[in-house]
Order: C-alpha cells, then structure tokens, then sequence
C-alpha cells in the first residue's frame, strides 16, 4: 500500500514537473523573478534485482525501488539585479533516503537554509528472532523455554535498521562585511533497531542477541559571532548538545532459564541504554597581527557535560536476596568539564622562511561522583559481594610543536620541527604520563611548474613513566587474590598507553606535464613497534601507495584513473590462561599476525561524441579486502591436561575477504537547451566470505544469535531519465 | 593527577596569555588588509572586452554577483582588479599571459602562494578561515585555488574545484578516498556526509582539522548516546574513539580498525577471556562468531550506566 503511494507520488510529481512545468513556467520570468528549474525524472529496470534477503548491503543507505523516481528537482528564484535567492532541491524524493533543501539569500547580507533528510543504515535482512515482542524494549519468550534449537526456526526479521531523520536550521547574518552571525540548529531524530547481545552466564556461555530499540533524539544548537577589524579578529561561539533516549533499558527472556534462580540464572535480563545527557562548549578565539609578519591566534573552550539519568536496580532476578544491592544514590552526578586552550604564532621574519609555534592544552576532567557498591549481580545471575568503586578517568593532554620552512632556493624548500605530546592520566590507568618526541623533516623540490615532489620522515618515540598493569583492580576495593592472578596479565600492555618507537614516511609527488594531463602519487609508510610490550599489540607495520591520473586527451575525451594499496600488518603476543595450574605456563603462549590487504580501483572515461547533444561515459570501482590471521606457538605446548594443550594450540583463522564492484555507463542525449535524456546501465557486485557471519545459526549451544548477516549479491539495471531545465 | 599539579598545568597557559596580550598593546600591530595603490586600475567593463567568456561565468557565481553588481565595500567594488591586481600596465601593453604583472592564479602562475593566498584572505579571515596561518593545508603550501575555483560554478555549493567534496579533497588524499569504497563506511560516497561534516580545511584548533574540540567531541556530534558521563566508563573509549575505529572505512565490521576479537585483545589478556587461539569448536564459538566479543559486552562497550554494569554486559 504504501509503496503504491509512494508511486502515485512520485507520478505527481513526474507529471507536474514535466507537463506543468513547460506550460506554466515556460516564462523564465515570474512577477518580476527570474526563474529557472531543473527537473530529473526517471524509470529503473532491474534485469537481475537481489532478492530481499540479499538486499542488506546492495540498499544499506537508501531503497533502490524498480519503477518510477523522482532523482532530482531544483527550483530557483532570483531576482532581476542577483540580489535576492531562493532555492528548492529535492532529491530522491518519496524513498527512504530523500532529501530536501531550501536556501534563501540576499547577496553578501543573509543566507537562510532549511534541510530535511533521512538517511536509513539497514543492517540485515535475514536475522531471525524467536518469542514475542510485547513492547519495543521487551523481548519475552513462553514457558517452559523452548527447545534451543526452535531459535533456529524464529521468525525472520523484514529488515533490521535505523533511520536517521535530519532537520537544520542555519542561517549566516552578515550586516556588514566585518561582522558575522551564524545561528544553527539541527535535531537528528534515530529511530529503529539495531543488534544487542544479553548475556546470562559468564563468561560468554548462554546469552541471547535481540534488538536495542532505537528512539533517540540529538539536538544541536550553535552560534558563532565572527568580527573582523584591521588590526585583529575575534570570533565567540556557543554549542548545546543534548541528548534524549525514549528507552532506559531493554529486557529479555533467559532461553535456558525459565524461573528465577540464585544459582542457575534469571529468568531475565536487563541491561541499561544509553542514558540522556547534554553538553554546552562555550568558545573564544581571536587572531592578531604583530610585528615583524607575525600572526598569532588564540583560542580557549570551556565545556561541561551533564548526565543524571536515574540509575535501574541491580538486577530483576527476583530470587537473588537484596539486601546489600541498596542503591547508594539514586544517579550519577554525572559532571566533566573540559578545557582546551589552544595558541599558535607563525611569523615571516625573513622571506624565505617560515616559522610556526603552537601549543595545545586539552583538559578532561571529570568531577561526577565516585560511587562505592557494596554488592552487584553479574549478569542477573550471580550476586557478587566484593565492593566495587566506579573510578572516575580524568586527564589532560599536552601539544607543542615548533617548525620553520625554508625556502632553499625557489624549487627547493626545507621544513624542520619537533613536536611533544603529554598525556597525563589518572592514577587508575595504567600509565600516569606518556610522553612522545616527534620530530619532523620535510623537502618539497618543485624544478616546474608542473611537478612537486615532497618527502616527509617523522619519526616518534614515546615513553611513559612505568606501568601497573593491575591499575583496574584499584576499583576492586578489598583485594581478591583468586581475582589478582587471573586478572589482566602482568606482562600485558595496552598499546595506547605503552612505550612506542615509530617510524613514519610520507611522499607525494604530483605531475602536471600538460595542461591537460595530471598525475598524483602517493606512499606512506608507519612502522610501530612497542619494545615493552610482552604480551599484546607488539608490531604494528601499515603502508599506502597510490596513483592517480587524469587525462583530457581531447576536448571531448577524457580518462581517469586511480589505484590504491593498503596493506595493514599487527602482531599480537597472548598466553592461554587456565586458572588455577596454567595461569603462567609459557609454553601456552600463541601469536598472530593479522595482515589486511586492501586494493582500490576507479577507471571513468567520458566522451562528447556530438558536442552539446550526445555525451557517453563510463566509471568503474573495484574494491577488494583479504583480512587474514595466522597464528602459531612459539614453543610447542607442553603441562596441564590434553584438553587444555588442545586448547593452547594454535592454527590460522579462515581468512575473511570481500569484493565490490560497481559500473555504471550512461548514454545522455541533449534535446534543444532544455531536455535531457539519459540511459545509464549499472551493474554491481558484492562478495563476502567470512566464518564469523556466513550462515551462523541462531541457535549454538545457549548462546543465541540473530544469525544476520550482509549476503553476496549482483545486480543489473537498467535506468532512464529525463532531465528538464530553463 | 593531583590537584595542585592540574593547577601547575595552567600557569605556563596564563603566563603566555599576559606575555601576549602585554605584546599586543606594545606592538601596535599593523592594518591587515593590504595597502593597494590607488591608480593603475580600468575596472571590471575592461576586462570584459578581452575576456568575455570568463567574465560571463564568473558573473553567475556568488562572488561575481557580490563583486560585479553589489559591492559592499572599496575591495569588491574593483571587481576583478579585486583579486587580480590593477590592470592597467596589463591593458597598456595590449594584454597577453603573464603580461602587466597581474596575478593569474594559474597553475603557472610564478606568484608565490603565500602572496596568491593574501588576496583571498582580505576578504576571508574569519570565521572558519580564522585558524589558518599555522594550519597544516598552510605550511604545506597549499593555494586556495587547488580547492577552490572562483571563476565559475563547479560544484553545488563553495565554489570547489571539483564537483564534489570529496573529489576535491581526493585530489591529494588518495587513501582517504578509497577508503569510501570499504565494506564498512560512512555515508559520504552516498551524499549523505561530506569531507567537513568532520574537517574544516581552512585550520583548526584541533588535530587532523576536526571542526570540534577533539576526536570523540567530533564523534559525539551525532553519536552523542556515547558521550556520558557514564557511571562505568572504558577509558580508551573516553579519550579517543580512533583507538577502535577508522571513521573513513574499513574492511571489518563497525568500522574496527582490526578483526574482533584480536582487536579487544590487543589490550585484553586475562583467564575469564580465555585469550584461546582459534578453534572452530563450540565451546569456542562464542568467542568468535557473530559479533565476537560483543555478543556478551554488547551496546555498552561504550560505556554503561547500569549499576551492575562494570563488565560493560549490563
């Protein structure tokens, strides 16, 4: 029904667009207006359409309907002298991803705009789910528990997605040519599913994957007062953000558990959304100059961030006692406030050189309450009697750098610097102060005009002053020994917070040989490595390289053409870890190494067979990924039982790939000055191996999934529009 | 992090501050427009006469509009001369590339970029272009005219070089780009996003030109479910979501920078997750399949406000 109305509309507006338009606005003038349109209408065919199931990836942003649409519609309104505008865009108007603009102004006075969009993100058609739904945050099942392997058989879910529905507001003030005003507002309204796993028992065995239902709200108000005068420049601005969400929590049924026990489990789970929140940033910048060619800026921000969303009880499992799960206060007293204080100076003291400073003050400091629970449930499961303390994670971070260019001689110039880093972090994280030195070199060497050459080697090292790698047990308050040795191991170290050596190269070369050829080249290079780092993230090597041409052979023919390499490399250092006896042995250590290939390609040809009447082209991407996993014991597994050396040995994870590739050539023929005609053939392709998703069933044991997963598919279509403008 | 250092950390931050603002009052800093002379120019209906075509073109965008027929002040009313330097010497000499001294902006224009990028900043020094002496795009050389064209409209909206953002930024960013066509990606090769939903080109106060005070601030814009305060937080997640994500695509799931579950194990080595190496067998199967660690540690990864939730599986 509603597809049929959608095609009714969008014949409505055909018919106006096409048939109205011509008669009634053949006169490009109108009450003294100058009026000028562009209208798009067209017809999709699909010879080969993806079945639903098939269509997850092929429409993830937006339907991709047969029959008739209405691609794009302009509709603008000027005034005699180009003083006055008006201006309405419609695109893709009646699917789900459409979009609609209206923009007014008055030349170098005001400008005024209004967007309305839907952006749809559609994650699955295929996951299945099993029970009822009897309001959109409760996901219940009969009793007794179906047999597990009923999920197998639950109903298919039509689609799984978001949309996200947009509206702004802007509007830029200009009184005068020194004074800016620009007021904006934008709410972005989400609403639909999205995937969320409830887990029951611990670790990971028995839970169930359901929806997170999505109705959220994101407001966001900005102002920014901009003044210019001869000698400075200043610039005030104002952001509120707040954040709403319709849901508190989402529950579910236990699959396995149909009554509320203290040892087996609950009969429910619940788990928290996000909470509503807001936050304010308050800005002052200005700009200066001084003598000796100095510019110096400035800029300081104060932001604060609230969020006190009453807190849900610890649990819904009616049979775990309560008496120590009194909630000690009833919200968060959520408070940060943030501070980034931000100054840069450059100067030209000599022509030839260039000379910049900055320095960067970020500041997160989080004042909400430390809250001590006596006792908390896992899971709705299990009542856990240490006392927990939820730590707060304050921190500031310091930038500096300091660089001059030269310019040599004129094709030759020299860039130097060096740049700090600080991070200066709580004392529940790991490391206190992290501090990297980044030093800088740079040559640009342009012999033409028509050819630069640049190179960069920056290479950084990082280092931090220790590391307690039992930092977040602090929040356990009496200490646990069992809890100690099988926590986080000793020899681990979070990469982001661990000592670093990198080495970094950029080059870049860009050929401009003829007016109508151009060339780009480009590499980069960034090899980590992190010497103190037993277990974790050891090596992290990624490289780039890329080319891309243009070349307008003629004045009606022109190619292109561009590739693109990544490749991403990261060994990883673990230990299967069996508590009690296996915690330490070192022959259960396995690594990996994780390296991601990815190539890129882009050909386009377009040609003017007959110039101003008949135009061909074509354009063709390609995309291909192989993420592969190899992994192996540096020492043969030896200790502890058959069961667990089977455990600790390591093989190679199946490689994950995946392949697009998308071609679209068009044929457009121009009728007079004002109609256009256009038919365009596409043909795309998706390809997706990957033993995590492909064909996962819902049911693996009590662990229940939704079994969604995006599937390989080829299309073919045929499209026809027509174009009208004046 | 103590208090009384926290304080520490400001004074260098306020000393600057009272050292440059006493500079500024000694100095007194000169005007920053340039000082143009005041004859040498045969306005905009001269040009014309050679230059038909471009004049045209140039009539039908918003800065030709402005400078041709409402000029607001002394700078637009020298319509091309504005940008392009008094004409006369040019005129005088019977025209010709490179003749007169007159600044091109073309490719082979010999003026240095600093000087080309002068004439646009007359004009464009606030606002989003406040920040950009010291800017990456600025010590790189960059001219505005490789991203912008001011002759003719070529794209929708601020006069770009190419039609679109993300060609125009592309021109130089290859990776970036490509990246637009991986598996998981914003909606930016759709239309749906540009290059500055997140970047301001122009400089910033911010690494990388984000347009927000920092990484997540710039996240948060629209995925402000993640921004807390949270009562549990995951601290790498609070200080920069790029810890986990690469926002220009990926090859794996949500954007993740590397395969689950090795990527929560590059930080995670601990027995209640048995960091176990790949096995295709049950009792391993919910380690690896479906979302991985997330079929347990699922919407609150990001951080939850359950009261039982520091395992982020409430």
């Amino acid at each position: 029904m509603r597809r049929r109305y959608t095609t009714l509309l969008q014949l409505a507006g055909f018919v106006i667009a096409l048939v109205g338009a011509p008669g009634a606005w053949a006169q490009t003038e109108l009450f003294g207006l100058r009026l000028s349109s562009e209208t798009e209408v067209g017809g999709r065919v699909f010879i080969d359409r993806p079945a639903k199931r098939d269509r997850g990836k092929f429409e993830e942003y937006g339907d991709v309907p047969g029959g008739i649409f209405l691609e794009n519609l302009r509709l603008g309104l000027d005034s005699k002298d180009d003083r006055y505008s008006l201006e309405i865009r419609a695109r893709n108007a009646g699917v789900n991803n459409q979009n609609f603009q209206l923009r007014s102004s008055r030349i170098g006075r005001y400008a005024f705009e209004f967007e309305w969009d839907q952006t749809p993100h559609l994650f699955s058609t295929t996951a299945r789910l099993l029970g009822s739904r009897p309001t959109p945050d409760v996901f219940t099942l009969v009793s007794p528990r179906p047999a597990l392997s009923a999920h197998n058989a639950g109903s298919e879910l039509d689609t799984l997605a978001l949309r996200w529905d947009t509206a702004r507001i802007a509007t830029t003030l200009t009184p005068t040519p020194e004074l800016d005003f620009t007021p904006e507002y934008t709410r972005v309204n989400k609403h639909g599913d999205r995937p969320i796993g409830m887990a029951f028992g611990s670790p990971g065995n028995n839970f169930r994957e359901i929806l997170e239902p999505i109705e959220q709200d994101v407001h966001n108000v900005r102002l920014a007062l901009s003044t210019v005068k001869p000698s400075y420049r200043l610039q005030f601005g104002y952001h509120l953000s707040l954040f709403e969400n319709a849901f508190t929590s989402v529950t579910s049924d236990n699959p396995s558990v149909a009554t509320d026990t203290a040892a087996a489990g609950g009969s429910r789970g619940r788990t928290a959304l996000a909470p509503d929140n807001s936050a304010h940033t308050l800005s002052l910048a200005g700009g200066v100059n001084l003598p000796l060619r100095t510019r110096l800026n400035a800029n300081v921000a104060y932001g604060m961030r609230f969020q006190n969303q009453s807190f849900i009880p610890h649990t819904i499992n009616s049979a775990i006692p309560s008496s120590g799960l009194t909630l000690p206060q009833s919200s968060l007293n959520g408070d940060v406030r943030t501070w980034l204080v931000n100054l840069s100076a450059t100067s030209r003291l000599l022509d030839p050189v260039l000379l910049t400073a900055k320095y960067r003050f970020y500041r997160y400091d989080d004042q909400s309450d430390e809250i001590h629970f006596p006792e908390r449930v896992l899971n709705d499961r299990t009542l856990e009697t240490e006392e927990r303390l939820a730590n707060r994670f304050p921190y500031d971070k310091h930038n500096a750098s300091v660089d001059g260019r030269w310019q040599i001689w004129s094709p030759l110039a020299f860039s130097a610097g060096v740049g700090w880093e600080r991070w200066d972090r709580s004392k529940h994280r790991e490391t206190g102060v992290t501090d990297e030195v980044m030093p800088k070199a740079t040559l640009d060497y342009t012999p033409t005009d028509w050819l630069l050459l640049r190179g960069t080697y920056a290479p950084s090292v990082r280092t931090n002053n220790g590391y307690n790698a039992l930092a977040h047990l602090e929040h356990v308050v009496e200490e646990d020994p069992v809890a100690f040795a099988a926590s986080q191991h000793l020899l681990g170290r979070k990469f982001d917070e661990a000592r670093r050596e990198r080495q970094r190269v950029d080059l870049l070369s860009q050929f401009t040989p003829l007016d109508n050829l151009s060339a780009g080249l480009t590499y980069s290079l960034r090899h980590d490595k992190y010497p103190g780092s037993f277990f974790g993230l050891t090596k992290d090597r990624n490289w780039a390289a890329g080319v891309d041409v243009n070349w307008a052979a003629t004045k009606w023919l022109s190619f292109l053409v561009s590739y693109v390499r990544e490749e991403i490399k990261a060994e990883q250092r673990s230990r299967y870890r069996e508590p009690p006896a296996q915690l330490e042995n070192d022959t259960f250590d396995w690594i990996s190494r994780t390296n991601d290939l990815i190539d890129t390609v882009t050909a386009g040809v377009s040609a003017t067979v007959l110039p101003r009447r008949l135009d061909v082209g074509s354009n063709w991407s390609f995309q291909h990924a192989r993420s592969k996993i190899t992994a192996f014991n540096p020492t043969t597994p030896s200790g502890g039982t058959a069961a667990q050396r089977t455990s600790a040995t390591a093989q190679n994870f199946p490689t994950i790939r995946d392949a697009l590739s998308r071609l679209e050539t068009f044929v457009r023929y121009r009728l007079g000055d004002r109609w256009t005609t256009k038919l365009a053939y596409s043909f795309e392709l998706f390809r997706k191996t990957d033993f995590r998703t492909d064909d996962l069933a819902q049911s693996v044991g009590s662990d229940i999934f939704l079994g969604n997963d995006l599937r390989d598919y080829t299309t073919h279509i045929f499209t026809f529009v027509l174009g009208y403008r004046f | 992090m103590s208090r009384s250092r926290r304080l520490a950390g400001a004074v260098p931050v306020l000393f600057l501050a009272l050292f440059l603002f006493t500079l500024f009052f000694l100095f007194p800093p000169p005007a920053l427009a340039q000082q143009r002379p005041q004859n040498g120019y045969v306005g905009a209906e001269m040009c014309k006469t050679c230059h038909q075509e471009q004049f045209e073109r140039f009539s039908a965008t918003t800065m030709g509009k402005l400078f041709l027929k409402h000029p607001r002040n002394a700078q637009e009313k020298l319509g091309c001369e504005g940008c392009h330097g008094p004409g006369k010497a040019h005129v005088d000499a019977g025209g010709g590339k490179g003749v007169g001294g007159l600044i091109s902006f073309a490719k082979t224009d010999r003026t240095p970029v600093e000087r080309r990028n002068a004439i646009c900043l007359q004009c464009h020094d606030k606002a989003a272009r406040l920040f950009w002496q010291g800017s990456a795009h600025e010590s790189r050389n960059v001219a505005c005219t490789n991203c912008h064209r001011v002759m003719e409209n070529v794209s929708e909206r601020a006069q770009l070089a190419k039609a679109t953002e993300m060609d125009t930024c592309g021109q130089c960013h290859l990776q970036k780009r490509a990246q637009q066509m991986r598996f998981t990606h914003m909606p930016v090769r759709e239309g749906k996003m540009t290059c500055t939903s997140c970047h301001n080109p122009h400089g910033t106060v911010s690494e990388k030109l984000l347009k927000a005070t920092s990484v997540n601030d710039t996240c948060y814009t629209c995925h402000a479910e993640k921004r807390g305060p949270f009562l549990w937080e995951h601290p790498p997640v609070q200080e920069n979501c790029l810890n986990c994500h690469d926002p220009h695509g990926s090859n794996h799931e949500r954007m993740l920078k590397l395969a689950r579950p090795r990527l929560c194990q590059q930080c995670h080595i601990e027995s209640r997750h048995p960091t176990r190496p790949y096995a295709p067998t049950t009792a391993n199967s919910r380690f690896l399949f479906g979302r991985q660690c997330a079929n347990c540690h699922a919407g609150n990864i990001h951080g939850s406000n359950h009261p039982s939730g520091n395992a982020f599986t409430r």
